[in-house]
């Protein structure tokens, strides 16, 4: 078995629970989620489950941040953001404080419930906040990568976490401060899809079908290499965004922006959620997404009308 | 003592109205009201703003700055001089923020009912130390104050001392009733909780005593008027957040300096 087989989230958290033991001056808190990797620090001090709660729990997180401490905090990506986002807004990122917030059930991987738990717009809400540096993590070997920083990370920090098996990617070297990788390079330069998360995979398996299209997974929205990702994206002729977020509330305008104050002549089409709320209810995410049409065989309708 | 706190906060009142007086637009009320609490906190032997490692403190009610600075200029931690200059860069305005004076302003304000939950991680990463926060009654309605206050009374968190200033005047109506506040409900929690005069000195001190003595969080109620000490600003719902006029600020500076 390799070591970074199993679910992304095992692979993040048990890294976050070796530094734990590692570094007192880590803190966990959540708002009464519950992840495997984390259950026998329960009793420990520095585990704080602060309830139903998230105001309060953003609150003390800041608190402890002001003295050195280095709070990680875990829930649901959709009431970590939402619920608190003035605490957010004004107890960490004013305060430029190391708190690292980690959003777990990111896009519709709770399909089953609603759209209170689908995190389609988390992305963009955060991205709001200007001193917030956002991590999307597709897959095991970026999870075990991130996690395995964590202490290094400075400042506020959004990392959103799926769940399942992402053993994929496995040999891709990323770089956290080049902010994206080439994760399948097509020697065509006709098709570039920009992709993040957990979707990687299904862009990542119509490539390796079809020969023309390369697959980037942009996972840092922020301090990313802005020069690397300009000379990537001039190579091709035409690029599809590809998002499980709703274009409004996700990875589409922040690459808009990016091109627009790069004044970037580029051929760009989108395919993402709807702007709207889904209430839909579905026990497999794939169902959801073909109900969307953003499911991997609409992906490929997608590329041939091009 | 009680002379002492007597003459420091027709001093700091003084001050307040020169601050004002000269364009710094705070406001009156509901700085006024907790002007004693703060005059007792930062003059008595509670908190030391010159020392390094001191006790933490949050203005929650950010917008009573303009006391908290006048406590400063008493205290010459800041020269009247830096202040103004501070302000001719737009540095000080009507909310505290901890970048120009990180040494003595603990937490930025401007957003109400944060700071009793700001506490609660000050309290745990400081466990020997008692931290303090003064909060507003009509922010009490947040309930992230409530979080807040559950979390310290389940958790026993024992190293918060909460004053609220109790004025029964939010910005826009009058909340004389508060059942929170008047009918014991506090008292079910797990907290030393105590009902003082806000404006007398000597009950002020002796409950902060009590308050660091006390093996659990405690709540301060400090009954105050809001606007006390600036004549007709008092109890007065017009001048929670506007200024007097300059002729009747002027007759009051000249009632404070002759007194």
């Amino acid at each position: 078995m390799n070591k970074l087989d199993g679910d992304v989230r095992d692979i993040f958290f048990n890294n976050i629970k070796k530094i734990f033991f590692k570094n007192n001056k880590n803190y966990i808190l959540t708002n009464d989620s519950d992840v495997f990797a984390l259950k026998s620090l329960r009793n420990n001090r520095r585990f704080i489950d602060a309830g139903v709660a998230e105001q309060n729990l953003i609150n003390i997180s800041a608190g402890l941040a002001k003295f050195n401490k280095l709070p990680i905090v875990y829930g649901f990506c959709s009431f970590l953001t939402f619920r608190c986002y003035e605490q957010l807004r004004f107890n960490i990122a004013s305060h430029n404080l190391n708190v690292k917030i980690v959003g777990i059930g990111p896009g519709f991987s709770f399909s089953y419930d609603g759209p209170t738990h689908h995190g389609t717009q988390d992305v963009y809400l955060m991205y709001l906040i200007p001193e917030f540096e956002i991590y999307n993590l597709s897959d095991n070997n970026l999870a075990n990568k991130v996690s395995k920083s964590i202490n290094k990370l400075k400042g506020p920090t959004y990392i959103r976490i799926d769940k399942g098996d992402l053993n994929y990617n496995k040999k891709i070297k990323y770089d956290l401060k080049k902010g994206f990788e080439l994760i399948f390079k097509s020697e065509n330069k006709k098709i570039l899809i920009i992709t993040t998360g957990i979707i990687c995979k299904n862009a990542l398996n119509i490539a390796e079908d079809c020969k023309n299209i390369s697959v980037l997974n942009f996972f840092k929205f922020r301090n990313f290499d802005e020069i690397k990702l300009i000379n990537e994206l001039k190579k091709y002729k035409k690029i599809i965004i590809y998002d499980e977020s709703s274009a409004n509330g996700g990875v589409i305008p922040i690459i808009n922006n990016f091109i627009l104050k790069k004044k970037l002549k580029l051929n760009i089409e989108y395919m993402a959620s709807l702007d709207k709320q889904i209430f839909l209810y579905a026990k497999d995410r794939d169902i959801l997404h073909q109900k969307l049409k953003i499911g991997p065989a609409d992906l490929k309708r997608f590329i041939k009308k091009l | 003592m009680e002379k002492n706190f007597k003459i420091i906060s027709s001093e700091i009142r003084l001050q307040f109205l020169k601050l004002v007086l000269d364009k710094n637009k705070y406001h009156l009320g509901g700085s006024a009201s907790c002007l004693d609490l703060l005059t007792v906190l930062f003059f008595g032997k509670y908190i030391n703003l010159k020392k390094k490692n001191r006790s933490p403190f949050i203005l929650s009610k950010g917008h009573a700055l303009g006391v908290f600075y006048s406590i400063l200029l008493k205290q010459r931690i800041i020269s009247i001089k830096k202040f103004n200059l501070l302000k001719k860069k737009a540095l000080l305005g009507g909310q505290l923020d901890t970048f120009n004076l990180a040494k003595h302003v603990d937490w930025n304000t401007g957003s109400l009912g944060h700071s009793i939950g700001v506490c609660i991680g000050f309290a745990i990463a400081n466990p020997k130390k008692k931290v303090w926060t003064i909060v507003g009654d009509a922010e009490i309605d947040e309930g992230s104050v409530w979080e807040a206050l559950f979390f310290i009374s389940e958790k026993k968190i024992d190293n918060i001392i909460i004053i609220i200033d109790r004025n029964r005047l939010s910005a826009s109506s009058y909340i004389e009733k508060k059942e929170v506040l008047d009918n014991n409900i506090l008292n079910q929690l797990r907290f030393s909780v105590t009902k003082i005069n806000g404006h007398n000195h000597q009950s002020i001190a002796k409950c902060y005593d009590q308050a660091i003595k006390s093996k659990k969080s405690s709540i301060i109620i400090a009954n105050t008027i809001k606007g006390k000490g600036f004549g007709i600003a008092e109890n007065n719902i017009k001048y929670s957040h506007q200024s007097i006029k300059n002729s009747e600020i002027s007759e009051l500076i000249k009632y404070y300096e002759q007194t």
